[in-house]
């Protein structure tokens, strides 16, 4: 090509370097904006490398639109229902830059519902009596295609009785149930964080 | 041989700008610019005024090294619908389930602070706990996570088994029921080299 453009090597050498250092610079930086579902690896069971997702939104992110790959949840009552619609409205206005267009949601009827991906219970977090709301993983699946593994079901709990020493306010239970919704998303604590510090 | 030049930085001016432009437009191809989708899910008017006020909160995700990406593949994007059935459907019939609660995990072996102890048959995580959220009392202990909630298959006897190793028994009322608890998880003691914990505190109600 220098020959041609009757350029010295030396001009050609910075050329290509420039084109080479933007496609290396570039691309990664692009790819690392989708890094986002990052949860503690000590917080994983023993021997796995769950990648923190569950498989219904990773087989639907190939399938838009596809209700067979919505995450389908189910709910113990009207009550923590209704917070739990909210708190999908709330994280499916979240800023564009989780681009969370791609997360599905199908709400399916009937308690217990073993055909849920998440389902919400409204009482006690099985051995935690003290705690506002937990987190449960129930099981996830191994993918021999993609040498991978993706969460499958969860539980979440949320406790609306009020314990001497805490006040209620009316985005109590709603920051926690969206806060809880943030861990759906594979998002670790600190990411989510902010719904907490609503709470008085 | 002016003209030459300036045909040659022309081109590099234009590939250069092509190269930049090809994050955006990766972007694009994945639906990142798409707008900022409307609300699917009913919010009862009662509500509206905190989910305004969540939604109004800056969302800056940071990621940490060694963060797996998850985005698919954009290349899918090229991709026929009938050819994204096919790679969904065999991805569906491509895994298999691994429990982490419930009943399918009696027996199963249970990692606590790098130690690997092996739940007997009749002894199962009821709970793998990733997280909890507290309520604001002072002194009020809460628990680090992950927690295993270990259960006897009967339910009569049970413990939770914190990520620092610490092991508690919770909601009993007599001594006769604690000392159970410490019977029937010698071995999982034992395995951290603890004693049991007493957890005091009692939920008012379940709900």
């Amino acid at each position: 090509m220098y020959k041609i453009l009757k350029l010295p090597r030396f001009s050609a050498s910075i050329f290509v370097s420039i084109m080479v250092m933007l496609f290396l610079i570039v691309g990664p930086v692009t790819a690392n904006h989708f890094v986002y579902l990052v949860e503690d690896s000590a917080r994983q069971p023993g021997g796995t490398k769950a990648n923190f997702v569950f498989f219904q939104w990773y087989a639907g992110a190939f399938l838009p639109g596809d209700s067979y790959y919505k995450l389908r949840w189910a709910a113990q009552d009207a009550t923590v229902k209704g917070y739990m619609d909210s708190a999908i409205a709330v994280w499916q206005t979240q800023d564009d830059s989780l681009d969370i267009d791609w997360h599905g949601w199908e709400y399916i009827t009937g308690w217990p519902q073993s055909g849920a991906n998440i389902r919400v219970y409204h009482g006690d977090c099985i051995t935690v009596p003290a705690a506002r709301a937990c987190f449960i993983r129930q099981s996830w699946s191994t993918m021999g295609t993609q040498n991978a593994q993706f969460w499958h079901q969860a539980d979440m709990y949320i406790r609306t009785n009020l314990n001497p020493g805490t006040t209620a306010v009316p985005s109590f239970f709603a920051a926690s149930m969206a806060h809880e919704v943030g861990h759906s998303y594979g998002l670790h604590e600190r990411y989510i964080r902010h719904y907490i510090d609503l709470i008085p | 041989m002016a003209n030459s030049k300036i045909v040659f930085w022309a081109i590099v001016l234009l590939l250069m700008l092509s190269a930049v432009g090809i994050g955006p437009l990766t972007n694009l191809a994945r639906g990142h610019q798409s707008p900022v989708p409307t609300p699917s899910y009913p919010v009862h008017p009662d509500d509206q005024h905190w989910v305004d006020q969540l939604q109004a909160l800056p969302f800056s995700p940071v990621p940490y090294e060694g963060a797996p990406i998850l985005r698919p593949d954009p290349t899918i994007v090229s991709m026929s619908q009938a050819e994204r059935q096919q790679l969904a459907e065999t991805l569906r019939q491509s895994t298999t389930l691994v429990y982490v609660s419930g009943p399918e995990t009696a027996g199963s072996k249970i990692t606590v602070v790098g130690k690997e102890i092996q739940l007997p048959p009749d002894i199962y995580v009821k709970a793998y706990i990733e997280e909890v959220m507290c309520d604001p009392i002072p002194d009020l202990h809460c628990p680090e996570t992950p927690i295993y909630g270990l259960y006897t298959l009967k339910e009569d006897a049970h413990v939770r088994v914190e990520a620092n190793g610490d092991v508690y028994t919770f909601s009993r009322d007599t001594e006769a029921e604690i000392e159970q608890d410490r019977n029937t998880f010698q071995f999982v003691l034992d395995a951290l080299d603890t004693e049991l914990k007493i957890d005091p505190y009692k939920s008012e109600s379940s709900q």
